[in-house]
């Protein structure tokens, strides 16, 4: 299968980060499709993580060029605020708002943000929650579901601001492996309905079957970008194999 | 697919029942007027028991006793029936149904098994019941002697010269100081013809505070009305205020001027304690959010430009040195002890530009351009590092200085202006106790979905953190309440300040111990109000359950 990709909606042009004297991004470079998907993989303290979250400017960058869905990422709050609007993003723990209901969680931002009706919130929501198949949680609160039931809530609450780029921050990691499938299943859903999706993730499995493109990561910067196939078999760099030599091994 | 209607009325979902009538009338209703009989039926049986115990040494009952020393009718009655075989036989009887009803409990609870029943009875019953009869005795040793004196032993005439006669064979407490002087410990010296305005506020109070009660419990069906109530709250302070104050300027008829310096006794420890909450609430909260602030204050550009331009006016409305400037400088160990210093004009420009510059630059530095949580930092450890007692004198004392002869400020609303600033420096670290118990991710996940800073503030993290530090902000009001007495040292009649003017009436002399009782029992009434709404409200929040 051959998928159709739009035009960028992610463009970065050399972002550099530090952490106090900690050089934590050293120039990445890259540009994402509409409607691609895109595996971040790499080792611990690569910066993966950091680059998603500079993103949605949950992290700042201090170099450098971040330009998503034709705005630039810059200390302009307007810029921001518009920028989070249209990019949904999911946590590795979950981050649910504890004192809301499910449904309330979900509607809050339509609500609040998009200023849409109650009733055309709630319409939205129940989409949403259908759509991660949980649709008969809505009344309860975060700390009466699973973990698995946790992040697809999460998901559904992303996904209610009709984003149109998602990002996923090691959606499993904090999960057990029973519910890590339920997760998945979702993200390949949404995958499936076209949505731009750039995830962090330890699943090869999700990596090899449902992603357009593997990013892997080292030292602050992009050390291999490929097709998954070719990058699993056949991967380009020294460190790429390494990486995977050890992540096999098992 | 399922639409959010079939989801509303499909009737396994149990927490979509919107509105939980019975459960509320059963819970909460029925439930604290059971509360109420229960209590009275427990304390009266166990005064009961007591006055047993106590007829041991027996004591004439005085509290119907007339004048003359004859006792009443109602006297005869109660003396009929705490004789000792009448009272021997009710508590064998209370003993009796007591037992029954433990038992039949235990039958019904516990009939799964006669070892489990054994095993529960004696590793918690028996020893749970062996602990609950020597802290019974415990209490009835310590209550004896304070029942002895302040119940049966007591006298309650609140005729001067009646009591004057009986003191001397009263062998308890004298309680007719506390009835004769009732007006002075609740409104002071508010005038009698405006006490019903009083009247007229406590009623209002009651009926919100019963309204609010019912309305912010579980399931009630006042629910929808929790706006209106806070509405309702929020204009009762004004109300309330001009019911006690009068229309500024009138003289005479029903809305008279009772000025704040006849306020006195519960009503002014009230006024003071409610106004303190209320007003100091806020202030609090935005200090601690003052604190907890990563704004960047004043940049270092701004603060230059500042001075340059202060100093460019300075100059130019006729600061400008025009001619040499000669300055004594202070030389020690020298004599004489003053140094000629002469500047020309281009140096003490100079020196002028450097000074303001200097400074300005300074305080950028060492501030880090963060004004905001600078003042914050600064005012809490100020408070908090005073006593009330030095706050309440410095509203007394030296605002006055710092004010216009002309404007005269009344002396109670200095002093809850005091009780108010102290008391927001203690709510604002409670508050960012609470703030800093929220996750970044809680921070991070309203960020993500498009929350501005106000909005994320006020939908998700306050609501967390008010709700987790509840215990510690009712604390606070409660010691806040206390902290009122101490307002009698700055010259206002609150309760404390009145039982002391009491207690030196002629008429009723020595007797200090019925007054602080009295007042003692007051104040604790109230505290323990406060905090049983405390864990009302805890409870119906649901804190820490999830």
């Amino acid at each position: 299968m051959v998928k159709e990709l739009g035009a960028p909606v992610i463009v970065c042009e050399d972002v550099h980060k530090w952490y106090g004297d900690f050089h934590a991004l050293r120039g990445v470079n890259t540009t994402v499709r509409e409607g691609e998907v895109v595996v971040i993989l790499g080792p611990s303290g690569s910066g993966k993580s950091t680059w998603i979250r500079t993103l949605n400017r949950l992290e700042e960058h201090q170099r450098g060029r971040i330009i998503v869905h034709g705005t630039e990422l810059n200390n302009d709050v307007r810029n921001i605020q518009e920028i989070r609007r249209e990019v949904g993003m999911v946590f590795q723990q979950f981050n649910l708002f504890p004192h809301l209901t499910v449904l309330e969680n979900i509607t809050l931002a339509p609500i609040q943000v998009r200023k849409w009706s109650r009733d055309r919130a709630e319409e939205e929501g129940m989409k949403q929650l259908t759509r991660v198949k949980i649709p008969e949680q809505a009344s309860k609160y975060p700390g009466q579901l699973s973990g698995g039931q946790q992040q697809r809530v999460a998901i559904a609450r992303a996904l209610a601001m009709q984003p149109k780029i998602m990002l996923f921050d090691e959606p499993t990691s904090a999960l057990d492996p029973e519910m890590i499938k339920e997760v998945l299943d979702v993200m390949q859903d949404l995958a499936n309905d076209g949505m731009t999706i750039l995830a962090v993730t330890h699943e090869m499995g999700f990596a090899r079957n449902v992603a357009d493109r593997v990013i892997f990561f080292d030292e602050g910067n992009i050390v291999e970008e490929n097709k998954p196939n070719t990058f699993f078999s056949n991967p380009r760099e020294e460190r790429s194999k390494l990486f995977l030599q050890q992540i096999l091994h098992h | 697919m399922t639409t959010i209607t079939q989801i509303k009325n499909d009737p396994a979902l149990d927490d979509w029942q919107p509105l939980d009538i019975g459960g509320w009338l059963r819970r909460d209703v029925f439930g604290t007027v059971w509360h109420i009989l229960f209590a009275i039926i427990l304390v009266g049986t166990n005064l009961l028991v007591i006055q047993a115990t106590f007829n041991a040494a027996p004591v004439e009952l005085s509290f119907t006793l007339a004048p003359n020393g004859n006792i009443g009718t109602v006297g005869n009655i109660i003396l009929a029936l705490t004789n000792g075989a009448f009272l021997t036989s009710l508590v064998l009887l209370l003993w009796i149904v007591g037992a029954g009803v433990v038992i039949w409990g235990v039958v019904r609870h516990k009939l799964s098994g006669p070892i489990q029943w054994l095993k529960d009875s004696m590793y918690t019953g028996f020893f749970g019941a062996l602990t609950t009869l020597f802290l019974l005795i415990l209490i009835v040793f310590a209550t004896r002697g304070l029942l002895a004196w302040g119940l049966f032993g007591a006298n309650f005439s609140t005729n001067p010269d009646a009591v004057a006669i009986l003191r001397d064979v009263t062998p308890g407490a004298v309680w007719g100081i506390v009835g004769a002087n009732m007006k002075l410990f609740a409104v002071g010296r508010y005038p009698y013809d405006a006490v019903w305005r009083v009247w007229v506020s406590l009623a209002i109070v009651i009926v919100l505070s019963t309204l609010s009660l019912f309305a912010w419990s579980l399931g009630s069906p006042l629910k929808k009305y929790r706006p209106w109530l806070v509405y309702a709250w929020l204009a009762s302070m004004p109300i309330t205020l001009l019911l006690l104050y009068g229309i500024p300027g009138t003289d005479t008829g029903i809305m008279m001027t009772v000025r704040t310096n006849l306020w006195g006794g519960f009503l002014l420890t009230v006024v003071i304690a409610v106004l303190g909450i209320v007003l100091s609430f806020p202030i609090g909260l935005s200090l601690a959010l003052g604190r907890r602030s990563e704004a960047k204050g004043v940049p270092m550009l701004w603060l230059m430009g500042g001075g340059i331009v202060f100093l460019l006016l300075y100059w130019m409305t006729g600061g400008y040195p025009t001619e040499s400037a000669t300055f004594n400088l202070p030389i020690i160990f020298r004599d004489p002890p003053l140094y000629p210093v002469t500047l020309t004009v281009w140096q003490n420009t100079t020196l002028q530009a450097f000074a303001v510059l200097g400074v300005l630059w300074l305080v950028g530095y060492y501030l880090n351009g963060n004004l905001i949580k600078t003042f914050c930092i600064g005012y809490i450890e100020l408070i908090r590092g005073v006593p009330l007692i030095t706050v309440l004198f410095m509203a007394n004392v030296m605002l006055p200085i710092f004010l216009p002869k002309e404007i005269e400020i009344d002396n109670l609303f200095r002093v809850v202006v005091g009780v108010i600033l102290f008391s927001a420096a203690y709510l604002a670290e409670n508050v960012r106790g609470g703030l800093q118990s929220i996750p970044k991710g809680q921070y991070e996940a309203a960020m993500a979905v498009g929350l501005s800073t106000s909005q994320s503030m006020r939908l998700i993290i306050l609501p967390q953190a008010l709700r987790a530090v509840i215990p510690a902000l009712v604390g606070e009001f409660i010691g806040l309440f206390k902290d009122t007495s101490l307002v009698s040292i700055v010259g206002l009649f609150d309760l404390l300040k009145i039982a002391q003017t009491v207690i030196a009436q002629p008429d009723w002399l020595g007797l200090q111990r019925e007054t602080y009782v009295f007042i003692a029992f007051i104040y604790w009434i109230f505290c323990f109000a406060m905090a049983a709404v405390s864990i009302r409200i805890e409870k119906n929040l649901g804190v820490g359950q999830y």
